[in-house]
């Protein structure tokens, strides 16, 4: 994405197809496992709204292809709080989750053990507090620095990585309680 | 905790990254588990949730890139960006809201000083200012320098210094059980003092005291109670006619302190207090007078 990423902005600045298809193909699947990672219910309809507000503000934004990541996760991430916030205020509605129970996942071997790994990873990222949770998320898919990250969660450098150190013990240390079998591809990759 | 603080950043953007870093084998299952991570959450939106998005972005797109050419000379990013922002107009920028802001003010400030320049209770040259600006309009109200109780009051201010000598004079001179009175005296100049900014009230509540009390207090009270309320001024000061000349005795009294203690200064000042006390003898001598009546 970094070359050619200011005639891909240019392009997409005056409504150039290719150059938002590309920018989507890009995003798309970090900020849907971001939205995921935290839990959104309907994570692919606020990507739909962050890639639309992305659309309106592009005007404002100057910077590197990094930057305009971290500002693209910076969207999300707030609209991914406003998304909790109005479902905090709206009667909770249980419903299975066939990612839990398996009860429904056809297709390929490799997408049942990518989900076999989500399983576990989700227990695992779910027991993280919510400071460490963003921290590790964003580093691991969105892929940003340390910098970045603190640009995103509104903390300074110094706190997201004294937040990446805690959130890796807890890793660690559920590891060591879970055992290996949770993690087949890890097991598989070894 | 020292297992991941004594990795340097690089490592630790290694093992972000799904690898271990070299010479740190027990980390290999823990850089496994952030490489599943990667490949559990990010999966692309199914081809119809893509398709959906794309179609809303790019005619979202298109229509704002449309919107820009066809008035490029105005559209700047600054006009553009305040254009969906709710505009802040400024509430005062209405020649009829500023005339209600300014009458609303006046009609504010008037119910807030109207009833105390009235009673004549403001400071003498705030009184005497509001005295003459009302004048112009029409209005009477009481000038500071008019009114005798400012006299008296100016007079208790100037005395409340001296007041706190006579309450140490008085203290020997006049009841002998009466140091608590005394201790009320120094209320009472304190009093004299709430006087001295709002007389109406502060000044009779030291005149109270006065008649329940005794002693030097009573002179300086007495001064002030002339000037608001003549009544109660008559009430404390029979009961202690002798007592304003305790009063006075008592800023000999003072000054005599101010000699014992060898005080150069503070004697100097007692003196001039005494002095200023003389100075203050019309009020002195009024409450000669109210006494006399």
């Amino acid at each position: 994405m970094d070359q050619g990423f200011a005639e891909t902005l240019a392009a997409a600045r005056v409504g150039a197809d290719w150059a938002w298809a590309e920018l989507y193909a890009d995003l798309a699947p970090s900020l849907l496992g971001y939205a995921r990672g935290r839990r959104a219910g309907d994570a692919e309809d606020v990507i739909g709204e962050v890639f639309l507000q992305v659309v309106r503000d592009l005007h404002r934004f100057e910077g590197s292809s990094g930057d305009f990541r971290a500002w693209v996760f910076a969207i999300t991430h707030h609209r991914l709080l406003d998304a909790q916030r109005r479902a905090a205020r709206r009667p909770v509605v249980l419903t299975p989750d066939p990612d839990h129970h398996g009860a429904t996942a056809p297709g390929s071997e490799e997408e049942t053990f990518a989900r076999l790994a989500e399983r576990g990873v989700r227990a695992i990222i779910e027991q993280l507090p919510p400071d460490q949770r963003d921290v590790l998320l964003l580093r691991v898919l969105a892929d940003l620095t340390v910098d970045q990250t603190g640009h995103v969660l509104g903390k300074s450098p110094a706190a997201v990585k004294a937040l990446q150190r805690r959130g890796l013990e807890a890793v660690q240390r559920a590891i060591s309680t879970r055992g290996e079998t949770l993690w087949p591809i890890a097991a598989l990759n070894q | 905790m020292g297992r991941f603080s004594k990795l340097t950043d690089r490592e630790l953007d290694q093992l972000i990254a799904g690898k271990a870093p070299s010479g740190n084998h027990d980390l290999t299952e823990l850089a496994g588990v952030l490489h599943d991570v990667k490949d559990g959450f990010q999966r692309p939106p199914s081809s119809e949730t893509a398709a959906r998005h794309l179609a809303a972005i790019t005619q979202m797109a298109s229509t704002l890139a449309g919107d820009a050419q066809a008035s490029p000379a105005t559209e700047t990013p600054a006009n553009s960006r305040s254009r969906g922002l709710l505009t802040m107009r400024n509430p005062l920028s209405n020649t009829r809201a500023r005339l209600v802001v300014v009458i609303g003010a006046a009609a504010l400030m008037l119910a807030a000083f109207g009833g105390v320049a009235h009673a004549g209770a403001l400071p003498t040259p705030v009184q005497h200012t509001v005295s003459d600006v009302a004048g112009g309009l029409g209005i009477s109200l009481p000038n500071g320098d008019d009114n005798p109780g400012d006299q008296g009051d100016q007079n208790a201010a100037d005395q409340d210094t001296q007041g706190d000598d006579n309450d140490q004079g008085t203290a020997v001179v006049t009841e002998p059980g009466s140091v608590a009175q005394d201790d009320q005296g120094d209320d009472n100049s304190q009093g004299d003092q709430g006087g001295k900014a709002g007389h109406g009230s502060k000044s009779d509540k030291g005149g109270t005291t006065d008649q329940g009390g005794d002693n030097s207090q009573g002179d300086d009270n007495s001064h002030g109670d002339q000037g608001t309320s003549t009544g109660t001024a008559d009430k404390g000061d029979q009961g202690d006619n002798s007592q304003g000349d305790q009063g006075s005795s008592g800023h000999s009294g003072g000054s005599q302190q101010g000699d014992d203690n060898n005080q150069g200064d503070d004697n100097s000042q007692g003196d001039q207090g005494g002095s200023s006390g003389g100075g203050s003898g019309s009020g002195s001598s009024q409450g000669d007078d109210n006494n006399s009546q």
